[in-house]
């Protein structure tokens, strides 16, 4: 008896030490496994995606027969590294403004990131016959210090002057009636940082225009308090935003799948969490 | 070559770039090594181009250039011109690494935070105030309930300015720091959802678009 008790305390000993290069196998065989089962896991859309889907409705019912159209600003502050989250959520974004006609343009502080999203913008568009100039523009990487930002939402051509390709704005049908943000009522800033906040604070007061974040989950925590204030309208949470924004456009993608394999590693991390703390009271006792 | 080959060698090199930073998680090499320089290489290269591409040439250069000839030629907007200033305003950083000239980076120091306090008074106002104002809430709701109850325990937690000798005050901070503790799991919880998505991307590239796996 006293013999078993020992190879049990051995084991959760043993356990707590475990070479963490074992759990990192376990964590790819985890995540493989939807790969090689069918495992399908039903999407919840939750209020904070939904409010993202209403703002850019909300756009596209208050352009319906109007000759100038008002635009949505799309700022992509996200580089390579955050790709897993804020790609699907960018991507599902301008999917649903080019299905919609909702005219937008493309900008970001980060250097990769518009660039990633011109590409989508590209790819999707023929499917609903929309055009570079008509229906959307990008105006690439800009530096966007306060005082930049400021310059901006007082004078949106005069900023700007050219789009990415050396065009000039007053050459681009899409930017016809747009002068400063008072004619831009959606932001959409999907972003790794939490550069949505200058937007907030600096200019919403004064333009009142609608902002939805595509936030990476570690920084989502922080800006349920802007939901609740109304300071956004809408918030892709990370990969589960994106997903969610899938099954709300019915084109399931990235994301979707992703987050089957997510579940499963979530399962494997709350099980390891569960044993450690097993163990570690184990350990406890044995120690007394 | 044609695009479709030129696309498979660009995912061969993501796969091999993707395993050599991936191969850190085993021990530190030098493949790593090898493959942390190059990322380093290409996103300073990548930035610094950008930044004159996208940046200075159009919104800095271009127009000197034009006003400059405007100036010259007497057609155009001589204005423009004045972004010459833009060189020695911005060159006065840089003598912060000369002890005997670092009073002329102090000129400019002091002009950006005059600058910056002034936009975080504003920034202030504009980000707090309407969180403040929405705190506010009638206890109609469960949800009201909770987030009222929360917040005054976390509040009393962070009271440090008299002794809680009074039970009401104590209990509630006590309260508040549990309450604390489950935020700071449900912000962890988020954190590992985040780390997780960002692997499960490389994987879904390496199975998919490398090895050409369909899945399940």
């Amino acid at each position: 008896m006293a013999h078993r008790e020992n190879t049990n305390q051995g084991f959760w000993q043993r356990a707590q030490t475990i070479d963490r290069r074992y759990l990192f196998v376990l964590l790819v065989v985890a995540v493989a496994l939807p790969s090689f089962v069918r495992i399908s896991i039903p999407v919840h859309v939750f209020d904070d995606t939904m409010g993202v889907y209403r703002s850019i409705e909300g756009v596209a019912r208050a352009n319906t027969g109007k000759r100038y159209r008002k635009m949505v600003l799309v700022m992509c502050d996200w580089g390579p590294g955050s790709k897993g989250e804020n790609w699907p959520q960018t991507e599902s974004v301008i999917h649903h403004m080019l299905r919609r006609g909702v005219p937008f343009m493309i900008m970001g502080i980060d250097t990769v990131g518009p660039t990633l999203a011109e590409g989508m913008a590209e790819r999707i568009a023929p499917r609903y016959g929309r055009r570079y100039g008509i229906d959307w523009v990008s105006f690439g990487f800009r530096y966007f210090g306060d005082p930049q930002l400021l310059s901006f939402v007082k004078d949106i051509p005069g900023f700007v002057q050219r789009d990415i390709h050396g065009t000039p704005v007053a050459k681009l049908p899409v930017m016809a009636g747009i002068h400063d943000m008072s004619d831009v009522p959606l932001l959409i800033d999907v972003a790794a940082g939490p550069e949505v906040d200058r937007w907030i604070r600096l200019a919403q007061p004064t333009y009142r225009f609608k902002a939805a974040f595509g936030a990476t989950a570690v920084m989502a925590p922080a800006y349920y308090p802007y939901l609740d204030s109304g300071q956004l309208s809408g918030l892709l949470v990370g990969m589960r935003g994106g997903a969610e924004y899938e099954e709300l456009l019915g084109a399931p993608g990235q994301a979707t799948q992703g987050m089957t394999l997510q579940s499963m590693a979530h399962l494997l991390v709350a099980a390891l969490v569960i044993l450690g703390n097993i163990g570690y009271v184990v350990g406890r006792r044995a120690r007394r | 070559m044609s695009p479709h080959v030129w696309q498979r060698i660009e995912v061969w090199v993501a796969a091999i770039c993707t395993l050599g930073i991936y191969s850190f998680l085993y021990r530190e090499n030098r493949f790593y090594r090898f493959f942390e320089h190059v990322f380093m290489g290409v996103a300073g290269g990548w930035g610094i181009v950008t930044t004159w591409t996208q940046v200075l040439r159009p919104m800095w250069w271009e127009p000197m250039k034009a006003g400059f000839s405007a100036v010259r030629t007497g057609h155009g907007d001589p204005w423009g011109a004045l972004w010459v200033l833009a060189l020695p305003l911005g060159s006065m950083w840089y003598f912060t690494y000369s002890r005997r000239y670092v009073w002329i980076s102090r000129v400019i120091f002091g002009f950006f935070m005059g600058a910056t306090a002034g936009m975080g008074f504003r920034a202030f106002v504009g980000g707090q105030m309407p969180q403040l104002v929405s705190s506010f809430k009638p206890l109609n709701s469960p949800n009201n309930v909770v987030f009222v109850v929360t917040l005054v325990c976390v509040m009393l937690y962070f009271f440090f300015s008299f002794e809680r000798k009074n039970a009401v005050v104590r209990h509630g901070a006590t309260v508040g720091r549990w309450l604390l503790m489950v935020a700071f799991g449900a912000m962890f919880g988020n954190t590992v959802m985040a780390r997780m998505s960002l692997f499960i991307e490389r994987f879904q590239f390496l199975a998919v678009q490398w090895l050409g796996l369909k899945g399940g």
